[in-house]
Formats: C-alpha cells, sequence, structure tokens
C-alpha cells in the first residue's frame, strides 16, 4: 500500500468526521478570534484608563497650578495694597506731625509770636520741601495706584481708601504750611514734658495758693533748660506708695489736655513729691535738686 | 440558502442549484483543491470539475453535510489531478510533503491491491474507526492535515499551536495510523 492509496483511502472519510473536524476547527478559531478580541478590547480599556489618569492627573496638576499663581497674584496684590496704605498712612502721620508742630506756633503766639517765628523759620523750610517732596511721592502713588485699579478689581478699595487718606494729608499739609507761613511755629510749654509729651498738646500751671483764690492758669515759656529740668525730674523720680509717704501741702497744679481735650492734673508737692490723678496711690519723690529745678520753672 | 433547498434544486435538476452552490461554496472549494494543487488554474478547474460531479451524483445522493461532501468530491477531484500532475513531473512540494509523512504509515513492498474494491472499503472502514476514535484536538489535526492537505503552519493558527507542537502532535497520529493499518493487516 502506497502513501498515494492511503491519502486516497482518507478522502473517503465519513462525512460527519469532516464536518465534525472542521466545526472543531472553526470553534478554535471563534475561540482564538474571541480571545484575541478580548485581548484587545481590554488592551484598548487599559489605555483608556491610562489616558484618563493621565489626563486627570494633567488636569489636577494645572488646577494646582492655577490656584497657586491665582493665590500669588491675590497675595502680592494685597501685600502691594497693604505696603501701599502703610506708606501712605506712615505718610500722612507724619503729615499730622508737622501739623502738629506747627500748630503750637498758634497757641505760643499770644506769648512771643515774633521771637518764636524767627526761631523756626529754617525748619519751616525744611518741612515745606518735605511736604512738596511728599506730595510728589503721594501723586505718584496716586497714580500707581489707579494703574493698579485699573488692572485688578481686587485693589480697588484699597486704592480708593489710599486716595481719600491722601487728599486728607495733602489738606492738613495745606493747613500746616498755612500755619508756617503765618510764623505760627516752635515748641511750646507742652514740649517741656520731653519724651513724656505723648499725646498732650498744652500745659498749664497754676499755684495751690492762686488757685484757692479762684486765680488764671499760666503758660511757661519753653527752653531746653526746662524741657531739661521737668522732663528729668519726672523721668528720675522714684516711686513710691502713696499711702506710706507724707508728701506735705500741694504748691503747683500742672494742667495737662490731651488731644481729645481731657485734662490731666500733675500735683506737686512742698516735700518734692509728684502724683498724678490718673495714678492713684503712687507718688514720684524727686531729688532735691531736681525738685529745685523744676520750682525755677514755675516761679518766673 | 440553505443546503436543504440547494439539495433540492438538485433533485429537481435545476441549474440555479449550481449557481447557488458556487455562491455559498465556492471559495470553500477553491481553498480544499488549492491546498493539494498549489495552482490557481487548476484549483478553478477542480472546482468547476466538483459541481459537475455534485450535479450527476445528486440524485441519487442525498448528502446529510454538503458542506463536507463537496469537500470530499473536490479534494478527491483534486488529488486526481495532482496525481495526474505528477505523472507530468509538475508536483508541488506541499502534497509531496503530506504523502512522504504519510509513506510512514504505508508499505510500498506488501501485497496490498488498491484496486480490490474490497480491501479498498475495509481500508475506508479502518481509517474512518480510526478517526473516530482519536480525541477531538486530534482528530482535527488529522483531518486538516491528511483529508485537506493543509499546511502546517495554517493549522497551527487555527488551534493556537506551535507549529512544532503540530508536527510532533501529527508523528504520533501516524504511529497510531500505522499501528491500527498494521493490527488490521493492511501492513505487515
Amino acid at each position: 500500500m502506497r502513501a498515494e492509496d492511503l491519502f486516497e483511502a482518507i478522502g473517503e472519510l465519513d462525512e460527519q468526521l469532516v464536518a465534525l473536524s472542521e466545526e472543531d476547527g472553526q470553534r478554535a478559531r471563534k475561540t482564538r478570534d474571541t480571545r484575541d478580541y478580548q485581548k484587545e478590547v481590554k488592551r484598548k480599556r487599559k489605555k483608556r484608563a491610562e489616558l484618563y489618569r493621565f489626563a486627570a492627573i494633567a488636569m489636577t496638576t494645572a488646577a494646582a497650578v492655577f490656584a497657586v499663581l491665582m493665590a500669588r497674584d491675590l497675595l502680592t496684590a494685597r501685600s502691594r495694597s497693604y505696603s501701599q496704605t502703610a506708606a501712605e498712612t506712615a505718610y500722612a502721620d507724619s503729615a499730622a506731625e508737622s501739623v502738629q508742630d506747627a500748630a503750637p506756633g498758634v497757641l505760643a503766639s499770644g506769648a512771643a509770636p515774633d521771637q518764636e517765628s524767627a526761631a523756626m523759620e529754617p525748619d519751616a523750610d525744611t518741612a515745606a520741601k518735605s511736604a512738596a517732596a511728599k506730595e510728589a511721592e503721594a501723586a505718584e502713588s496716586a497714580g500707581e495706584a489707579e494703574e493698579d485699579a485699573v488692572s485688578d478689581k481686587v485693589e480697588e478699595n484699597a486704592v480708593a481708601d489710599a486716595a481719600e487718606e491722601i487728599g486728607e494729608a495733602a489738606e492738613e499739609i495745606a493747613e500746616a504750611e498755612e500755619s508756617l507761613r503765618s510764623g505760627d511755629t516752635g515748641k511750646t510749654a507742652v514740649d517741656l514734658l520731653g519724651d513724656l509729651k505723648g499725646g498732650y498738646v498744652k500745659l498749664e500751671f497754676i499755684s495751690a495758693q492762686d488757685a484757692a483764690n479762684g486765680g488764671e492758669t499760666s503758660v511757661p515759656e519753653y527752653s531746653k533748660e526746662r524741657e531739661e529740668a521737668l522732663s528729668s525730674a519726672l523721668q528720675n523720680g522714684q516711686k513710691r506708695a502713696a499711702m506710706f509717704t507724707d508728701e506735705g501741702a500741694p504748691i503747683y497744679y500742672v494742667y495737662l489736655t490731651r488731644t481729645d481735650g481731657k485734662v490731666d492734673i500733675v500735683t506737686f508737692y512742698e516735700k518734692g513729691y509728684v502724683s498724678m490723678n490718673t495714678v492713684p496711690g503712687v507718688v514720684l519723690k524727686l531729688s532735691d535738686e531736681a525738685f529745685a529745678a523744676v520750682m525755677e520753672v514755675f516761679e518766673e | 440558502m440553505e443546503d436543504t433547498a440547494i439539495i433540492d434544486l438538485y433533485w429537481r435538476r435545476n441549474e440555479r442549484a449550481i449557481e447557488e452552490t458556487d455562491r455559498k461554496y465556492g471559495n470553500y472549494c477553491y481553498t480544499v483543491a488549492d491546498n493539494i494543487l498549489m495552482n490557481r488554474e487548476d484549483s478553478e478547474e477542480c472546482v468547476s470539475d466538483t459541481w459537475l460531479r455534485a450535479w450527476n451524483s445528486m440524485p441519487p445522493q442525498r448528502p446529510g453535510i454538503l458542506r463536507a461532501f463537496l469537500a470530499k468530491i473536490t479534494r478527491n477531484l483534486a488529488f486526481d489531478r495532482y496525481r495526474a500532475r505528477k505523472a507530468a513531473k509538475r508536483g508541488n512540494g506541499a502534497m509531496e510533503a503530506v504523502l512522504e509523512e504519510l509513506a510512514e504509515c504505508a508499505d510500498p513492498s506488501g501485497s496490498w491491491n488498491a484496486e480490490a474494491a474490497y480491501e479498498a472499503k475495509e481500508l475506508r472502514e479502518a481509517i474512518n474507526r480510526f478517526a473516530e476514535n482519536l480525541p477531538e484536538r486530534e482528530r482535527g489535526l488529522f483531518v486538516r492535515r491528511y483529508f485537506f492537505a493543509e499546511e502546517i503552519s495554517s493549522i497551527a493558527k487555527r488551534y493556537q499551536m506551535t507549529e512544532n507542537n503540530v508536527t510532533v502532535s501529527l508523528s504520533r497520529i501516524r504511529k497510531k495510523l500505522r499501528k491500527g493499518l498494521t493490527e488490521g493487516g493492511f501492513i505487515a
């Protein structure tokens, strides 16, 4: 039997067997195709998931970066607004100081206007120059503020406030200049307190005797020596409890007027003690030299 | 069109039967023929011969599975054509390989007479029994390779096996066939 005979005999295989084998082959192919398809679907799904993940990460990162940039911009704008406001406030304060410096001249004009005016003229010039420079700076700041207001709404309110403050400062400067022009400037009696001046704007005194007789208060003249005497005496006095001391009788009352109009009273006693109505229970003991120097201030 | 309807057309001697068969099984039969002949012209002629043979077979035959019936006709016609071509020294490598493999199960020096109708029938029955008893996968491989003369690579792809795996499996199947044929007295 040759191979060809065998091949021919196989050709006579039962049709059922042939069909069965074919179906098996087709099933195998179908299974393979299905598996391939499933693999492909899985691969596509995985790729899609990966893409989605990358997209999500990218979007989150972009959002975070955006948020950080926004926050930074806001903070920068706010800090710029704050610094601008602070600068303008400082400027306004300095202008107010100038006004305060100038104002005592008005108060003291009754005492010796010509003399004080002459003494304060160089200072007035300097203050005027400084005020003009500050005004120029203020104008510049206002210009910048306007530009920022256009570009950033967040700064709008701050700029408006700043402009208002600048306006007020400008008014105060104008008043100060007017005051300087009239010559009402220079240190006054309240400056005798030196570093203790604080918020006081006026200093008057009266002896206990005059006070008892319904006399009027007096305003001492300012001089460097008197300031030295009064301020150093008050600064170097030793604190004592009032209940353990015998101050003696009061000899002078000093009235200190605050900016809001309230008046504090400092009392000098004959035994070298000083008390203040706002600090009850405590007295200051001045040295004999200091006490004597202070008495010279009041004994004109 | 359903196979039964096509078979009915053959039985009614309606020429549309060939048209419908060609439409439904033309490509399939061409593939079967081409596996053996490896030649487009010969394969197309083989398919045409198949339609003629089917026309002459039905009636009286009424095949249970038209597809397998047509495949069988095509395959045998293709093999006849192959043998004729081989005689004219125009053989092809693929079919040579199949026959070489089957030669392991044959016995050219034996006294078996293929012309004897009785022995041929006995052999067909033995091969059918052998194929029936093979596991599903092995039967598939056997039919694909030795009935349809399909390429090893094509079988490997169809069954998702490596070519080497298919070759080894076919070698085992041939050993079993040789054993069966020996036991049946077809070869020594």
